[in-house]
C-alpha cells in the first residue's frame, strides 16, 4: 500500500520514514555517489521540511520502507527552481497545481523484479494522487541514463531542456502531465499496479 | 536554444505517428536538421532471434553496409553496439575507444563501414528490464566532422523516438512479451539466485535452510517453465526477464 505522509501525519509514519531517509543515504549517497550531505546514517536536505509531502511504499510487517517519492511545491524553493534552473531552456513551470518529483528511491533490499513493481506502483500513485488532489503535472530533475525507462512508463514527458553534463552525471529537466488519459496510458505500457493509495491529511498550506 | 526547438518540435511530430513510415520520414527529417546524413533506430537481439513481431529497425545507412553487416552476421563484432552496454546516455562512436577496449576484429567493423561510407556517429542506447536492447543512432558520412553541438539534443530525440517505435511496435503485436511471462515462485527465485552465484546445491540449501533435494527440485522446475536444458540459461533468462539484475549475482 502507498502512504501519503506529510508533516500533518508525520508521527504516524516514524518509522516508514526514518527507513527511508536512510535508504537514501544509502542509495544516493553510498551507492550513486551524489555529492550531496548526509545526517550520519540519514540523508537529508533543506527541502525535507514542514511543505514537503512523501509517497511512501513499506513493509507490511516491519514497516521497512521499499520505496518512495519526495514531492515539493514549486511556489517554494524546490530543486528545479532553486538549484538547476539551468537546465530549462524555456521558464521554469511553476505553480499551485504542480509538483516537482525528487529523491525517488527504491530500497536496495529489493529484487529486481520487486524494483519494477514498486516502480510501478509508485508511479500509479503519483498519478493518483495528482489526480485525486487537481495537480496537472510533476516537474523533476532526471539523469538522462533513465530516459528510456521514464519514458516506457507510458505518460506524457515533456523536456523542459537540453540535458547538461553536471558532475560526472548528464541531467535534463523533464515535465510530466498527468490528465484523465494517463491512467488508460499507463495501463497500455503495463505499469499500472494498484497502489491502494491512502491520502490522509492534507498538508500546511503555503 | 535552437537544438531544443529542434528537440520540441520533433518529439511533438512523434506524438502524432501512426505509422512506420511517418517515424522513417520524420527521422530522416531531422536527422538532416542535425546535420547528418544517417539514422538508425533499431532493437537489438530480435534480428539473431528471427522474430520479428515486436522488433524495431529503421534505418537509412548504406546499403552496401547494411548487406555487409547482416550477411557477415558483425553484430557480434561491432564496438558501438558493444558500446551501447555500457553506457545509457548518448556517446560519440569516436569515443568508444575510451570506453571499451577494441580488438583487431572491432577495428575492421569500424574500418569496413568508414569504407561504405559510414563515418563518425553518435548513439543513444535505449535498455529497458526485461526487454531486448535497442538504441537510436544518428552519422554522418565518411570524413564528415560529427557536430557535436546537438549531443543533448541526440538524447533527447534518440529517447523519444525509441518510445515511438516501441509504441508502435506494442499496437502490432499487442503485447511485447511474445512468449508467455514465465512466473517462478519467490522460492525459485531464491535458488537461481544463489546458483547465479556459482552456489552448488548443498550449498544453496545450507544457506536457505532447506534441503539439498527441494533446491534441485526447484531448480529443475524453473528450468521446465522456461523451457531450458542448462541452468547456465536458466539464469541469463531470469537476468534478461528482469527477474533478477545483474547486480543481484554480483
Amino acid at each position: 500500500m502507498v502512504h501519503l505522509v506529510n508533516s500533518r501525519n508525520v508521527n504516524s509514519y516514524r518509522k516508514p520514514l526514518e527507513s527511508m531517509f536512510m535508504d537514501r543515504k544509502r542509495v544516493f549517497i553510498d551507492i550513486l555517489k551524489w555529492d550531496i550531505h548526509s545526517e550520519g546514517t540519514y540523508e537529508r536536505d533543506q527541502f525535507d521540511d514542514e511543505y514537503s509531502e512523501y509517497l511512501i511504499i513499506s513493509d507490511k510487517w516491519t514497516d521497512a520502507h521499499m520505496g518512495s517519492v519526495r514531492l515539493l511545491r514549486t511556489d517554494r524553493p524546490h530543486i528545479l527552481g532553486t538549484l538547476f534552473p539551468h537546465l530549462c531552456d524555456i521558464p521554469v513551470p511553476t505553480g499551485p497545481s504542480i509538483r516537482e518529483i525528487t529523491r525517488l528511491c527504491l530500497s536496495p533490499r529489493l529484487r529486481a523484479a520487486e524494483r519494477l513493481e514498486v516502480r510501478n506502483r509508485l508511479a500509479t500513485a503519483l498519478v493518483e494522487y495528482a489526480l485525486l488532489t487537481g495537480i496537472t503535472s510533476y516537474t523533476g530533475v532526471a539523469e538522462m541514463g533513465w530516459l528510456t525507462q521514464i519514458l516506457a512508463l507510458g505518460w506524457r514527458c515533456d523536456p523542459l531542456g537540453i540535458p547538461k553534463p553536471v558532475g560526472k552525471s548528464l541531467l535534463g529537466a523533464l515535465q510530466i502531465h498527468v490528465g484523465t488519459e494517463t491512467i488508460r496510458l499507463l495501463r497500455q505500457a503495463g505499469t499500472y499496479t494498484s497502489s491502494g493509495l491512502k491520502l490522509g491529511s492534507q498538508p500546511k498550506a503555503a | 536554444m535552437e537544438s531544443f526547438r529542434i528537440a520540441q518540435r520533433f518529439i511533438d511530430a512523434a506524438r502524432g505517428v501512426v505509422t512506420l513510415r511517418d517515424l522513417e520520414l520524420l527521422m530522416e527529417q531531422v536527422a538532416t536538421e542535425m546535420g547528418f546524413d544517417h539514422y538508425a533506430l533499431i532493437h537489438h537481439v530480435d534480428h539473431r532471434l528471427g522474430s520479428k513481431a515486436a522488433s524495431i529497425r529503421l534505418e537509412n545507412y548504406p546499403e552496401p553496409w547494411v548487406e555487409c553487416f547482416l550477411e557477415k552476421q558483425l553484430y557480434s563484432w561491432d564496438p558501438i553496439h558493444m558500446a551501447s552496454y555500457a553506457t545509457n546516455i548518448a556517446f560519440a562512436w569516436s569515443d568508444v575507444p575510451n570506453m571499451i577496449q577494441l580488438t583487431k576484429k572491432h577495428k575492421e567493423v569500424l574500418e569496413t563501414a568508414a569504407v561504405e561510407g559510414l563515418g563518425d556517429g553518435v548513439t543513444v542506447p535505449a535498455n529497458l528490464p526485461g526487454e531486448a536492447n535497442g538504441s537510436c543512432s544518428f552519422a554522418v558520412r565518411t570524413g564528415k566532422a560529427l557536430r557535436r553541438e546537438y549531443m543533448g539534443a541526440v538524447q533527447l530525440i534518440g529517447s523519444f523516438a525509441f518510445q515511438t517505435a516501441r509504441n508502435l511496435a506494442i499496437e502490432a503485436a499487442a503485447s511485447v512479451r511474445t512468449l508467455q511471462k514465465v512466473a517462478l515462485s519467490p522460492r525459485q527465485l531464491d535458488c537461481v539466485l544463489l546458483a547465479g552465484r556459482g552456489k552448488s546445491d548443498w550449498e544453496i540449501a545450507t544457506i536457505l535452510g532447506i534441503k539439498e533435494d527441494t533446491v534441485t527440485q526447484h531448480l529443475d522446475t524453473a528450468r521446465e517453465r522456461y523451457g531450458v536444458a542448462r541452468r547456465v540459461q536458466l539464469v541469463l533468462r531470469a537476468v534478461h526477464d528482469g527477474q533478477l539484475a545483474l547486480c543481484d549475482l554480483l
